[in-house]
């Protein structure tokens, strides 16, 4: 199976001399659920960045479907990132957009006809349960509402990678268990999820999903498959 | 409540609620109404110059002044004949007794002609290179009492000083415009910086460049649009007030039948003009700043 996501000795710093990620190598392939965990300032979030071509390497290679994102022409990446999905840590809802709207974004970006979107839209909704929140803002429902909003838009696109940072960091435990089950059936249907969290107690909860451990300055400690599976308790 | 707009598009709500400063449209407004202001002002002397100038250029006038009558219509009679002779003349008209008492009369009253001698006038128009050293020396043979006087070089001056007033307004209109395009180019800049985190976000959700930048030039192209009717209206109306004051004066600066209403019209392409400069601006900032994210 060839590789979707590759990283073949990457380099990177946010400042010259103080390394980030140093001599990273990690292959991703497709339809995995990928948990990524490390201490605080470990590189998982520049390690996301990196796939969702928010950031390059100052060192190293990084292809993506195939693509080596150092040489690939600014013109390409809109078209490389709309086949990517993104869960932010902060949600980055806009708040003058109500739920329906927030979740319609990309498919607008795609000019896509409002009649698709209505549709589409109103078919996520009920996956996320909240049909009835469709023209209520951001900012009167609670972070557990958000969150799954932000996944939402993120999967409205039907992307081939979900690439999520702490997508439960700001939700309790039952519904982190449920968003857990939505990410890992979305990847026994062939779709890559990496989900980075600080949450070691989640990990038993997706069987078969591999961990990459980052240690200091972004190296990777360990790759482990994950198949043994703990009821919530 | 929304409030309804003028101007709908597709993508208008994609940003969710303008974030262009409010104070654009306004700032347009008063940009565009300086301008169309500045620009009619300087229309209207541009046209008053070429109206003397057709009036003063190449028109002189043979004043006779000699006390006895019959020797001053001799030397106007033989004046007349040797000016129609002359081929840098094209044409000449000897003023009638009737028509000198009625330009002497708001100055001296109705019976100045009984009490004072006037003087004989003859208008004539010369071709744009006659020669008038040597028509005056003809007249002055034959009218040893004659003098020329030149209206072309005795306007001179005013027509210098409208051609500078013209060319001063066109360094005002050209400053304005200036300042409206930096004006816009500001305001874009700053909505854009308050934007960054849905810029950036549009960025990562895939959107080109082209398709962000595409969404400020609606949002510019609408505010600068409202703000740019709204002052082209503003000076098209005090335009208007102006001109009909002048032409209700007692001794009318403007002649209705000499004001030509057409640079009226120009004022409708402005916020035309305005909305290109803006979305071309916004384009522009936007791009540049996209690239840098």
């Amino acid at each position: 199976m060839s590789a979707i996501v590759q990283f073949d000795h990457v380099h990177f710093a946010y400042n010259a001399g103080t390394d980030i990620l140093s001599d990273l190598n990690l292959t991703f392939l497709p339809g995995q659920f990928y948990f990524v965990t490390g201490a605080s300032g470990a590189g998982k979030t520049s390690l996301l960045k990196m796939i969702y071509l928010a950031l390059r390497p100052y060192r190293g290679t990084v292809r993506i479907f195939g693509e080596d994102i150092m040489t690939l022409p600014e013109r390409y990446i809109p078209a490389l990132r709309q086949r990517i999905g993104i869960v932010f840590q902060d949600f980055r809802l806009i708040p003058e957009l109500n739920v329906f709207d927030n979740i319609a974004l990309p498919l607008r970006l795609d000019r896509k006809k409002e009649s698709f979107i209505r549709s589409t839209v109103g078919r996520i909704l009920m996956q996320i349960d909240l049909p009835d929140k469709a023209f209520h803002f951001p900012e009167t429902l609670s972070g557990g509402e958000q969150q799954r909003i932000a996944i939402a838009r993120a999967l409205i696109r039907r992307p081939e990678i979900l690439v999520a940072d702490e997508p439960t960091g700001n939700i309790d435990v039952g519904l982190a268990t449920s968003i857990l089950h939505l990410l890992s059936a979305l990847s026994k249907r062939g779709m890559t999820v990496i989900m980075a969290t600080h949450d070691t107690h989640l990990l038993d909860r997706v069987p078969g999903a591999r961990h990459i451990r980052l240690g200091k300055k972004g190296r990777v400690e360990s790759v482990a498959l994950l198949d043994q599976w703990s009821p919530v308790k | 409540m929304k409030k309804p707009q003028l101007f709908t598009f597709p993508d208008q709500n994609l940003l969710g609620e303008a974030p262009l400063s409010k104070t654009l449209s306004w700032l347009v407004a008063l940009m565009v109404a300086l301008m169309a202001l500045a620009l009619l002002f300087a229309v209207a002397v541009h046209q008053r110059a070429v109206f003397l100038h057709g009036q003063l250029a190449d028109r002189l006038t043979v004043q006779i002044i000699e006390a006895d009558p019959a020797s001053r219509d001799r030397q106007k009679d033989t004046a007349v004949a040797i000016l129609q002779t002359l081929p840098s003349v094209k044409s000449v008209h000897a003023l009638s007794q009737q028509e000198l008492e009625k330009l002497v009369e708001p100055w001296l009253g109705p019976d100045a002609e009984s009490e004072i001698t006037l003087p004989a006038l003859v208008d004539f128009t010369i071709l744009p290179h006659g020669n008038r050293q040597l028509i005056a020396e003809k007249i002055h043979r034959v009218a040893p009492s004659a003098s020329l006087d030149d209206h072309g070089s005795s306007g001179a001056a005013l027509l210098a000083f409208l051609d500078l007033v013209t060319g001063l307004l066109w360094g005002v209109i050209f400053s304005i415009a200036i300042a409206t395009i930096a004006i816009i180019a500001l305001a874009v800049r700053s909505a854009v910086n308050s934007c960054q985190d849905k810029i950036i976000l549009l960025s990562l959700l895939g959107a080109e460049r082209s398709r962000i930048a595409g969404l400020f030039r609606y949002k510019t192209g609408y505010a600068v649009l409202k703000g740019s009717i709204v002052g082209s209206g503003i000076a098209v109306l005090s335009a208007i007030l102006c001109i009909r004051l002048l032409v209700a004066l007692p001794t009318p600066i403007l002649h209705s039948d000499n004001i030509n209403f057409l640079p009226l019209f120009f004022i409708a392409f402005l916020p035309m003009v305005a909305v290109i400069i803006g979305v071309m601006t916004a384009h522009i900032i936007v791009l540049r700043m996209v690239e840098k994210k």
